[in-house]
Parts: C-alpha cells; structure tokens; sequence
C-alpha cells in the first residue's frame, strides 16, 4: 500500500517534468514513430533481393521485430531509469537514495520516466495488431503477445543492471548499461540468423532469444500454450538472478562522497 | 583540437564500451546480411559488409556538436562562449575535430581493419586518397546540418526530438544503414538529390567504384550543400542567439 501511493506520487512527479520540454517532447515521439516506421521500410528493402529470410516473410520479420520493440518501449517506459546508475554515483544522488528506507531500485526506476518511448510504444503495439491480422494469426495471440511483453521487458531491465554492477564497482567511472541498446539490435531478428554458436548464448547466457524469436515460433507459428507460462517464468528467474547480484555489488558500494 | 582530443581520452574506457557496442552492431549486420545474399556470390556479400563497416566508421568519427550546443545553452556555458574571440563554429568544429580523431585512435583504427579485410577488391592509393577527400568533406557537411539542428536548442533547451527525428532521416536517406544500390528507384532518386546522402552513402559508394568522373561529381555536390549550410546557419544561429537567457550564476 505504501509503495502503490509512493508509485502516484512519483507518476505525478514525472507527468509534470514532461510538460518542462513540452515542443522537444512532440518532436521525440513523432521522430521515434518515423524511426520505426522507416526502420520497417528498410526492412523490406531486404525483400526486394529476397522473397524470404531463413524462411521468414516479411511479415514474420515484422512480427519479431515488432515484438522486440514492444517489450523494450516497456523497458524504457518505466524502467528506463536503470540505465543512469553511474550518473547517479557520479553525482553522488545514489547515495540519498540508500539512505531512505525504500527499496533502492523502486526508487530508481520511478525516479524519471522516459518521455519519448511513448511513440515507440503506441507504434509497436499498432505494429504486433497489424501483423498478426496479415498473418491470420487469431486476436488472442496478439493478446499473448502483448501479456508475454510485460514479463520480456524483465529482461532488458535485468541487463541493465547486469551493465550496472560495473557501474557499482568502478564508482560510476565506467558503465556498461548502455549495452543494453545492442542487445535490443539482437533481439529484432530472429534467432535463425545467428550462427549456431551465438544462438546458444542469446539462449542461455544473454535470454534475447526469449524475448521475441521464441515466443514468436513456439506460441504463434507451433500453438504451443505451455511456453505462455515457460517464458514469464524465464524472465522473471533471470531478473531475480541479476538482482540478487546486483544487490550485492549495491552492498559492497563506497561513496565517491561527491 | 587538441582540447577535444584530450577529452576524447579522458573517456577512453568509454570509448572502449563504444567499440564493443560496434562490434555487436556488425555481427548483426554480418548475420543478417550472409542470410539476406546466401545465394549470391561472396564478393557481393563482402562488397555490403565492407560498405556498412565504413558506414559505421563515419557513423562513429562524425561530431555530435548538436548536443554539445544544447548542453552549452542548458548548463548556461553560452555565455562564457559567446564572450570568447573565436566564433561557436569554430570552437565546436575544432573541439569536435579533436574528439573525433580519439574515437579514429581507439575505435576507428579496428574498424579500418576489419574494413580492409572484408574489402573484395584491390585497394589502390589514388582510390585512398579519393576516399580520404569525401570523408573530409561528409565530415564538414555533416556537421553543418548539427549545428543547423542546434539552433533549435535556443528555443527548446533539449535536442533529443529533434536528434531523433534527424536520426530517423538519415535512417533512410543517407545510405548509413543499407547500402544505397539496394535502394527502390525512388527513393535512390530522391537521395541523389537531398544532402544527407553526401555524408554517408555516397562515400560508401565511391570506396566500391572510386572512379574520377565519381569524385568529381560527389565532392561538388559536398561542397556546394556545405556552402548553403554554412549561410542558413549563420542565418538560424544570428537570429536565435538573441532568444537565449542565462539565468545568472
């Protein structure tokens, strides 16, 4: 109860700082809308030299894309704060912030919400609906997709916090979240592009595979339901795996007494 | 320069972060591009790949001067800048020279090697040096349009819309992503003509045919949209440095 009214209160807090950079703020959702707009043209380009990709149509493409970009306009609408540890270090704010008794990531992620994702993510929501009615696919796919987005986004957040704990030893002087923006270029393509070996890391070590090329073979393409629970479960396990970590490394921070 | 030069060093482990980040880029593009030409011959596919490393070499060196401008008018720097006898042109050009030739130092150089590995044919010192131009000149006209783009910072005091919409231009215009002989017709047409391709694209292309008749017509096209930049600058930036307001301390 207590964190749902510090979340409203934070809410408030950030809708009030958009209206700061109110034209700049119009720009960035409309530019991000065109970006994955001409990105998707790009795309199709590739189908001008090819009618198909390791046997997925353009569509199909769209869709892992689509579903890629959806699970990180999650990411960035409302943990994309994850991202700015090493400002906080270097600006000494981490440290009013392990001082209140509130949990420090909650804290975090609530601090600052990320304006301009709000286009990307209207865009890739029209995106998986349109798609997945060009492929046929029935309306409660789209739903398990959009269900399954929530938890994928677990992913993107944990691998930043992963770039974090660099972040955390080093006293802000280096950072490797920003990584986070190349693993979201992986997950845009499906996994039968990579070699075999890449593949099995963006599996098991890095789950990008997980994120929009699985569900989007297992659920749409094979019906297979139980990855609608396998998927969340994998999520949630290494994002409760990285944060453990992370805590441990947030544990071991000195101030720089900024 | 030198200025820019020592601040590109002072953030060399991000420079380095930078690099791994490249690397990441061109695997994906390798991968993507090996299924996309799997039935084409190699030397097509090493012809794109070497085309999208030089793109991302230039993606890399080109200066984010319009970012430095608006954190310029947010932290209130401008006012010191705008005293000093050098114009913000030069300041930024320079500086930004400077930082450029850190990241060539720490990243480029790896680039550079990747790029002549995966070069399908024969290099020659002419073709080097014609490429060498272009670049100079992509540099310069790219970052005519940064500081075009900066001025808009007066008004707004944050330049991340509008990067993003410039970045969702060049996306499709320059040539920076997919190589501009894949382009429809259109849309080749229609790049021929607007500047973005000048700093991207059309040196990706003259590397794969570096032919005289080439050079010649790239580097006028280069020179006059730096010329035209130059003066809608001038107007921009005259007319919007009397809108800013520091507040103080």
């Amino acid at each position: 109860m207590r964190y749902a009214k510090l979340l409203r209160e934070y809410l408030k807090v950030n809708l009030k700082a958009l209206a700061v950079y109110d034209l700049d703020f119009y720009f960035a959702i409309f530019g991000m809308a065109i970006q994955n707009i001409l990105n998707i043209v790009a795309l199709g380009f590739l189908f001008n030299i090819v009618p198909s990709i390791k046997g997925y149509s353009f569509q199909e493409l769209i869709l892992t894309y689509s579903l890629a970009t959806l699970s990180f306009s999650i990411f960035r609408c409302f943990f994309i704060n994850t991202l700015n540890i090493a400002e906080f270090i270097n600006k000494g704010t981490l440290d009013t912030i392990l001082v209140k008794p509130i949990n420090p990531l909650f804290q975090l992620i609530n601090q600052r919400a990320d304006e301009d994702s709000w286009g990307d993510l209207a865009v890739s929501l029209i995106l998986v609906i349109f798609v997945d009615v060009q492929l046929g696919y029935p309306w409660y796919i789209t739903v398990m997709f959009i269900f399954i987005s929530l938890f994928t986004s677990l992913i993107f957040m944990g691998l930043a916090l992963l770039g974090n704990t660099v972040s955390l030893f080093s006293n802000g002087l280096s950072d490797l979240a920003e990584v986070t923006f190349d693993f979201f270029e992986l997950s845009k393509y499906p996994l039968s592009i990579y070699s075999q070996a890449l593949k099995w890391i963006l599996t098991f070590i890095f789950p990008i595979g997980w994120i929009a090329s699985i569900p989007q073979e297992r659920i749409a393409q094979h019906h297979e339901w139980y990855w609608l629970f396998v998927i969340p479960v994998i999520c949630v396990v290494f994002f409760v795996i990285i944060y453990q970590l992370w805590k441990l490394f947030l544990n071991k921070y000195q101030s720089t007494g900024t | 320069m030198s200025m820019g030069f020592k601040k590109g060093f002072s953030s060399r482990y991000a420079l380095v972060f930078y690099l791994g980040s490249i690397l990441i880029s061109i695997t994906i593009q390798f991968f993507l591009w090996k299924a996309v030409l799997v039935n084409k011959p190699e030397v097509e596919f090493k012809q794109t790949i070497s085309y999208l490393v030089l793109m991302q070499f230039l993606s890399m060196a080109f200066p984010k001067s319009s970012y430095e401008l608006n954190d310029e008018i947010k932290s209130g720097d401008m006012a010191l800048s705008l005293l000093k006898p050098i114009s913000l042109e030069n300041k930024f050009f320079w500086e930004g020279l400077g930082y450029s030739l850190a990241k060539v130092v720490v990243i480029g150089l790896v680039e550079i090697v990747i790029y002549f590995l995966l070069v399908p044919h024969a290099v020659t010192v002419l073709s080097v040096l014609m490429v060498c131009v272009a670049i100079a000149l992509a540099y310069t006209l790219y970052f005519e349009i940064e500081l075009i783009l900066g001025t808009f910072a007066f008004y707004t005091y944050s330049i991340w819309g509008i990067a993003t919409f410039k970045s969702a231009i060049l996306l499709i215009l320059s040539g920076n992503i997919f190589p501009v002989e894949y382009y429809p017709s259109f849309i080749r047409s229609l790049s021929d003509i607007l500047p973005f391709q000048y700093s991207f694209g059309a040196v990706g292309l003259l590397s794969q045919n570096p032919s005289l008749d080439l050079f010649t017509k790239i580097v006028l096209i280069q020179l006059f949209y730096i010329v035209v930049f130059h003066f809608i600058y001038l107007g921009l930036f005259n007319r919007a440095v009397k809108s800013v307001v520091i507040q103080g301390g």
